[in-house]
C-alpha cells in the first residue's frame, strides 16, 4: 500500500515537472539576492543595514542624503529649513499636499508624532535621539506645515540625524490603528510599513523573502519598478550562481575569490562602493576599568600600530577591497585625511616595547567575531595580526566569539584586544570621533580610554557649525588618536555590488548609497 | 486495551522527558556567557534601555522564577515572545516548521524509495556487481560532506544543466499560496494555486536529494544487512523448499521480517531530518527550523531556544512512539504492557 502511495506521489510529481514555468522575472520586478538579517522594519527599532534598506524606501525623512555625497543633506519632506544662530532651534517647512501611502496627509503633527514615538518607544535606534538631547518637549507643531525642533545644546551634526532612518516620518493614523498595549503600532510595523516613501512593504516571509511594492501615490511620481524582491540567500556561492544565471538582478557580499572569477562575464557589471565604516583592533587599557594592561602605556599601543603590515592587508588579503585608513574618519565624510597613515616599522615597534619595559614582548588575547569582512574571513585578518605582532614578541592567542558573548564582554571591559568594525549611524564625522575618542564614547569607554584633550576637541567640533573650522578640528583629533589612541585602525572596507548588464535584465539607474539602498531611480532594461 | 494503557503511559513518560529537557536547556542557556538584550540593542545601548528591556522580558529575575513563568506560559500554550523576531515563538515555529516538514518528508521519501529497494537487491544479489555498486553508493552517501554535495548539486543541476531551480522555496515570479497549514505544497493545492504547487515541488527536488543522500545510504545498508540475516533463516529455506516463486519468498517472507529494522532506521532518520538541516537550508536558501534554531542560539534568544528544543524533543518522542506502535503491527508477537 505504502509503495503504491509513494509511487503515485512520485508519478504525480514527475508528471508535473516538464510543465514547471521557467523562473523569469518580470521586467518591472527587481530581484535581489542578499543576506537578510532583519529584526524589524519599524524605523525606531531598525538598526542594521538590511533593515535600513526597507525603511529607507518605505518612508521619507525631512531631509535626505544624496547618493554617496555625504557632505550635505538635500530637501526631503521639508522643502526648506532654518537653523537659529545659536544652533539650538531647527524650523522645517514641509511640502504641502504630500500624502502617506494610506492617503492620509503628511503634516507637522505627523512629524511630531514620529519623533515623539522614537523617544517614547526607546528601542534599538532611539539612542540617536536621546544621546543628542531630543526629548518629548523638543518637537513643536507651529502650524500645519511648519515644525520646530529645539535641542538642549547645540549639536552641529543634528541635521544628518534627521536624514537617518530613525527620523523617518510614520503615518500616525495607520500606526495608531494597529496599536497594541500602548506600543504605538510597533508590533505591527515590525513587518508592515506606514510611510510616504516610493515603496510599501508588501510581505515578509522571515528568513526567506521581502517584497516591496510600488506606492502609486508617491509624491515624486511612482517608481519605475513595480516590485522589489529581496531573497535571503545566505550562502555566497548560491548568490553567485543566482546572479550568473540571471535569477537575480543584483547581489552583494561575494568573496574576493568569487569576484575575481566573474570579472570577464559580460552579462555582469560591478559597482565598487565604500562602506562608511572602519575595521579596527582595539586595545583595552584597563581590564574591568581597573587593572592596567600593557596597553595602558601609549608606547605599547604605538608598538602594536607599528608592528602591523597594513599594506599587505589591503593589497594582498583584501585584493583591493579596502581603502587604507588609520584614523577613524572614513572616506566620504568631512575631515577624512588619506595621508594620515603610518607604515609597518618593526624596529621602531621593538624600541617602543623595550622603552615601555617589554623588551621580550608579552602575552595577550585577541577576540574577533565569526563570519567575514570585506570579502575575507575575520579569521584571516586575525591570523595576519597575530603573525605581525609575533615579529615584535607580542604573543597573541586568537579567540573567535559569537556576537552575543563578545558584546557582553566588550561592554564589561573584559577583553584585552578585540577586532571589530564600526559603521556609520548617521553621516557625520562626529559619529566616528565621538565613539573612538570621547571619554564617554561608546567604544572608548569599553577600553577605559580617557584623553581629556581629545574629549574637549570632540565636544568643540560638535558645537562648531563652520565646516572649515570643523574639518580642522577633526584633523587635530585624528592626529592625537593616531599618536595616542588605543586603536590600530586597519582599513575602510569597500563593497562590490554585482548587477546584471545584459539587455534584458540590465539594471539601470543604480546609484550606490552607503547609508542604504535607494531603489526609486532603478529600472530594468536598456 | 493494553495498547491504550501503553500509549497513555508513554505519553506520561514523554511529559517527564520534556520537563527534564526544558530544565536542562533553560538553565544551560542562561549560563552561557552573553546577553540577549545587548545583542538585540547593539553596541550603543543605553543603560536605561537595557534595564527597561531586562525588566520587561523578566531577565532580571532569579532563574528559577523565570523558569516557572516559562512553565506557566507553556501550560497555556504560550512559549513567550522571541527576542530577535519580536513575534510569539509559537507563531515563529508555525511559520518555520512547515518548511522543514516539507523538506524532511520529501528527503525521507527519497530515502525510502531509493534505499529500501536498493538494500533488498543488494542483499539478494550479494557480492554481484549490483551489490558492489550499491555498497559504494551507500558508503559515498554516508561519508560525503553535505555542504560540498549541495554546492556540487546546485552547480551541476541548476547552473550547468538548468534542470532545477537553485535557491529558495518557490519561484520569485510565482504568487505564494495563502497560509492555511503553512505547507506550501498542501496550501497551494487547497487554494487551487497550481503554479505555486509545481514551483514548490520543483524547488524541493535538489535539496531533498541532497539532504536525503545520507538517510538513503543508511537505509540501504540497514535493509541490506537485515535482509541478509533474514535470508539465512530456516523459514526462508522452507518457503523456497515449498517451491514458492523467489519473488514471493523475498517480498512476502523475507522483506516483511526486515521491516522492524527498516522502520527503526526510517523513524530515526525522520527525527534527524525534522530537527534541523541547517546546512541544506543555508545553501538552498530555505527558511526552516535549522536556520531559526541557529539564529536563536547565536542571539541567545532564550524563548526561541526553548521553543526549538521543545519541538525537536516532541518530534523525536512522537516518532519513537509511532515506531514502537508499528512494531506491534508488524510483528504480532510483540505485546504492549
Amino acid at each position: 500500500m505504502v509503495v503504491i502511495v509513494i509511487a503515485v506521489i512520485a508519478g504525480a510529481y514527475v508528471a508535473t515537472m516538464p510543465s514547471a514555468p521557467p523562473v523569469t522575472p518580470k521586467e518591472t520586478t527587481l530581484i535581489i539576492a542578499d543576506v537578510m538579517d532583519i529584526t524589524s522594519a519599524d524605523p525606531t527599532a531598525a538598526f542594521e543595514t538590511y533593515a535600513y534598506n526597507v525603511v529607507y524606501n518605505c518612508y521619507d525623512r525631512l531631509v535626505e542624503l544624496n547618493g554617496s555625497d555625504f557632505t550635505k543633506v538635500v530637501p526631503g519632506l521639508a522643502e526648506s529649513w532654518t537653523i537659529s544662530p545659536d544652533g539650538l532651534v531647527y524650523t522645517f517647512h514641509l511640502r504641502q499636499n504630500v500624502r502617506f501611502a494610506s492617503g492620509y496627509p503628511v503634516n507637522a503633527s505627523a512629524v511630531k508624532f514620529s519623533f515623539d514615538r522614537v523617544i517614547k518607544l526607546d528601542l534599538a535606534a532611539s539612542w540617536l535621539f536621546y544621546e543628542y538631547g531630543m526629548t518629548l518637549n523638543s518637537t513643536e507643531v507651529v502650524d500645519t506645515y511648519t515644525v520646530r525642533v529645539t535641542l538642549d545644546y547645540p549639536y552641529a551634526p543634528f541635521l544628518f540625524i534627521f536624514a537617518a532612518p530613525v527620523a523617518s516620518i510614520v503615518d500616525p493614523t495607520v500606526a495608531l490603528q494597529h496599536e497594541e498595549a500602548g506600543d504605538l503600532g510597533n508590533k505591527w510595523l515590525t513587518d508592515h510599513s506606514a510611510g510616504s516613501g516610493p515603496f510599501i512593504l508588501d510581505s515578509w516571509v522571515r528568513e526567506s523573502q521581502i517584497v516591496l511594492v510600488r506606492n502609486p501615490n508617491y509624491w515624486r511620481g511612482p517608481a519605475k519598478l513595480e516590485r522589489v524582491i529581496i531573497n535571503n540567500v545566505r550562502e555566497s556561492s548560491s548568490r553567485k550562481l543566482a546572479i550568473e544565471t540571471g535569477d537575480a538582478h543584483m547581489t552583494y557580499g561575494l568573496t574576493n575569490e568569487q569576484l575575481v572569477t566573474m570579472q570577464n562575464n559580460t552579462n555582469l557589471k560591478f559597482v565598487r562602493g565604500w562602506n562608511i565604516g572602519v575595521e579596527y583592533v582595539g586595545m583595552n587599557t584597563k581590564i574591568d576599568g581597573v587593572t592596567p594592561t600593557p596597553f595602558n602605556d601609549p608606547r605599547v599601543r604605538n608598538a602594536v600600530k607599528y608592528a602591523i603590515d597594513y599594506r599587505t592587508i589591503v593589497d594582498d588579503l583584501l585584493r583591493g577591497n579596502g581603502i587604507r585608513l588609520m584614523t577613524p574618519i572614513p572616506k566620504g565624510l568631512l575631515g577624512h585625511d588619506p595621508t594620515m597613515v603610518i607604515e609597518q616599522n618593526l624596529t621602531k615597534s621593538r624600541e617602543l616595547l623595550a622603552a615601555a619595559g617589554y623588551p621580550d614582548g608579552f602575552d595577550t588575547t585577541l577576540v574577533y567575531p565569526p563570519g567575514s569582512v570585506a570579502g575575507i574571513p575575520w579569521e584571516t585578518l586575525a591570523l595576519k595580526v597575530q603573525e605581525d605582532l609575533a615579529k615584535v614578541g607580542i604573543r597573541v592567542t586568537l579567540q573567535v566569539m559569537v556576537w552575543s558573548q563578545l558584546l557582553n564582554l566588550y561592554r564589561g571591559k573584559k577583553l584585552q584586544m578585540m577586532m571589530l568594525g564600526w559603521f556609520m549611524d548617521f553621516a557625520d564625522p562626529d559619529d566616528f570621533v565621538h565613539p573612538f575618542g570621547h571619554v564617554r564614547g561608546s567604544l572608548a569607554k569599553r577600553v577605559s580610554y580617557n584623553n581629556t584633550e581629545i574629549t574637549a576637541l570632540v565636544e568643540q567640533a560638535a558645537r562648531t557649525s563652520d565646516l572649515a573650522q570643523r574639518a580642522q578640528l577633526y584633523q587635530q583629533i585624528q592626529r592625537l588618536l593616531l599618536e595616542d589612541g588605543p586603536w590600530a585602525i586597519l582599513f575602510q572596507p569597500t563593497v562590490t555590488i554585482v548587477l546584471r548588464a545584459d539587455p534584458a535584465k540590465n539594471v539601470k539607474g543604480y546609484v550606490y548609497n552607503p547609508m542604504a539602498e535607494w531603489y526609486y531611480p532603478i529600472s530594468i532594461g536598456t | 486495551m493494553a495498547l491504550w494503557r501503553y500509549v497513555y503511559r508513554r505519553l506520561w513518560q514523554m511529559a517527564i522527558v520534556l520537563l527534564g529537557i526544558s530544565i536542562i536547556t533553560f538553565v544551560l542557556a542562561r549560563y552561557v556567557p552573553g546577553d540577549p538584550v545587548l545583542t538585540y540593542l547593539g553596541v550603543h545601548a543605553r543603560e536605561e534601555t537595557i534595564r527597561r528591556l531586562r525588566d520587561k522580558w523578566g531577565l532580571d529575575r532569579p532563574v528559577w522564577e523565570q523558569f516557572f513563568i516559562f512553565l506557566k506560559g507553556l501550560l497555556q500554550g504560550d512559549l513567550g515572545t522571541s527576542i530577535s523576531t519580536q513575534h510569539p515563538v509559537t507563531s515563529d515555529l508555525a511559520a518555520f516548521f512547515p518548511f522543514t516538514i516539507e523538506l524532511a518528508t520529501s528527503s525521507l521519501l527519497v530515502s525510502i524509495i531509493v534505499g529500501v529497494p536498493l538494500g533488498v537487491i543488494s542483499a539478494v544479489r550479494r557480492n554481484k556487481t549490483i551489490d558492489h555498486v550499491s555498497r559504494i553508493f551507500a558508503l559515498t552517501g554516508s561519508s560525503m560532506p553535505i555542504f560540498w554535495l549541495a554546492i556540487m548539486a546546485i552547480y551541476l543541476f541548476y547552473f550547468r544543466l538548468g534542470w532545477v531551480p537553485g535557491a529558495g522555496v518557490i519561484g520569485s515570479d510565482v504568487q505564494r499560496p495563502a497560509t492555511i497549514t503553512g505547507l506550501y505544497t498542501i496550501d497551494s493545492l487547497i487554494t487551487g494555486n497550481f503554479p505555486a504547487f509545481v514551483s514548490t515541488l520543483h524547488h524541493l527536488v535538489l535539496p531533498s536529494l541532497v539532504l536525503g543522500s545520507y538517510s538513503t545510504a543508511v537505509t540501504t545498508r540497514i535493509v541490506r544487512s537485515s535482509m541478509l540475516e533474514v535470508l539465512g533463516q530456516d523459514y526462508v529455506r522452507t518457503a523456497r523448499a515449498k517451491g514458492l516463486p523467489e519473488r514471493i519468498v523475498i517480498y512476502k517472507h523475507a522483506l516483511k521480517n526486515t521491516l522492524i529494522a527498516t522502520v527503526t532506521i526510517v523513524g530515526l532518520n525522520y527525527g534527524g531530518l525534522l530537527s534541523g538541516a541547517v546546512i541544506t537550508e543555508t545553501v538552498f536558501a530555505r527558511p526552516g527550523l535549522g536556520t531559526y534554531s541557529i539564529g536563536s542560539m547565536l542571539a541567545l534568544d532564550y524563548p526561541a531556544i526553548m521553543g526549538v528544543t521543545l519541538i525537536a524533543t516532541i518530534v523525536y518522542a512522537f516518532i519513537n512512539l509511532a515506531v514502537d506502535l508499528l512494531y506491534g503491527f508488524l510483528d504480532p508477537r510483540i505485546r504492549y504492557g
